[in-house]
């Protein structure tokens, strides 16, 4: 009996000992969340351009809340300056159409398209593009 | 030589302003720096920054990392204006990449924050029209949604889905790409 509550004292000092001020776990706490659905819709633009129109088209961004669904389908100067260099591969991963792709794009462009930038293609593309 | 020097020391202890946080902390901090912000400059060109810049949408704990930012990005301008006389062309390549290479290390160093200050720093660099943090803040959220599945994003984000029916319709129409 002693002995044991000797050591339970000897452990509740050890503990005493490694005790923190309170100040070092206000850090700790997570902060609080920011609604991203509430980014303003200038600046969810502003991240969006960063993303480039492929990412725009076939990733999960345009899927994700309506505040980000309208930014990606209803803001022409997005689709300015469509480059699609380099997602050939992801493309065809996806299972989608190039020829679909940039149709999209220019589309959802509504006339603003500028430039395009690409490295695959066929003849219809070309053709598609100088079209517009 | 002395006297040069402590007149050198009074025009930049001259070219000092003051910053106030929402929470009414104030930060001293070069013209330099603080003019790599838009926003201030246009105060300082206005001659309204006496007695300090209130900064009503900013709390000090992003106004103390975005000074940080400045401070880094304006010593790297200067810098960058000040070695091209100096060295010969090689050896000013030489610095120049170094310099580059330390600035993309503190950037990525930068961005390692929770979500929440991330949003943050956005909306303070689009207010204080900081262009190099909004770039980097923003391609930041943009590399960490690429390729990831709208749900993936929302946990990511904290996001609730709001899409009407019609909206989700339109989504699932649109990733029958392949059927087209």
């Amino acid at each position: 009996m002693p002995s044991s509550s000797s050591s339970a004292t000897r452990g509740q000092r050890k503990k005493a000992q490694q005790r923190l001020p309170l100040k070092a776990f206000l850090s700790l706490q997570p902060p609080p969340e920011r609604d991203w659905a509430e980014l303003p819709l200038d600046l969810i633009c502003y991240v969006f351009r960063h993303l480039g129109p492929v990412e725009l088209l076939i990733g999960g961004a345009a899927g994700v809340c309506r505040s980000w669904r309208r930014t990606a389908r209803d803001e022409p100067e997005l689709w300015r300056h469509v480059d699609i260099r380099g997602y050939a591969t992801r493309c065809i991963r996806s299972h989608v159409p190039i020829g679909a792709l940039v149709r999209a794009a220019v589309r959802l462009g509504a006339g603003q398209c500028e430039a395009f930038w690409g490295d695959t293609g066929d003849d219809d593309l070309i053709s598609f593009l100088a079209e517009q | 030589m002395a006297s040069a020097g402590s007149g050198d020391e009074k025009a930049a202890a001259a070219a000092m302003i003051t910053l106030i946080s929402s929470d009414n902390e104030k930060f001293e901090v070069t013209e330099a720096t603080a003019t790599l912000s838009q926003t201030i400059r246009h105060m300082i060109e206005d001659g309204c920054t006496d007695g300090g810049v209130p900064l009503p949408n900013v709390t000090s704990k992003i106004l103390a990392r975005v000074i940080e930012y400045c401070k880094k990005h304006a010593t790297a301008a200067a810098g960058e204006e000040g070695s091209s006389s100096s060295f010969s062309d090689a050896a000013f390549l030489e610095v120049d990449r170094a310099f580059l290479e330390e600035l993309e290390e503190f950037d990525d160093a930068f961005l390692e924050v929770d979500r929440a200050t991330l949003f943050d720093l956005i909306l303070a660099a689009n207010y204080l029209d900081i262009k190099g943090l909004l770039n980097l803040t923003c391609q930041k959220v943009a590399d960490s949604v690429k390729g990831k599945t709208p749900e993936q994003i929302r946990e990511m984000y904290n996001i609730v889905n709001d899409l009407t029916p019609e909206e989700e319709a339109e989504i699932r129409r649109e990733t029958q790409w392949a059927f087209e």
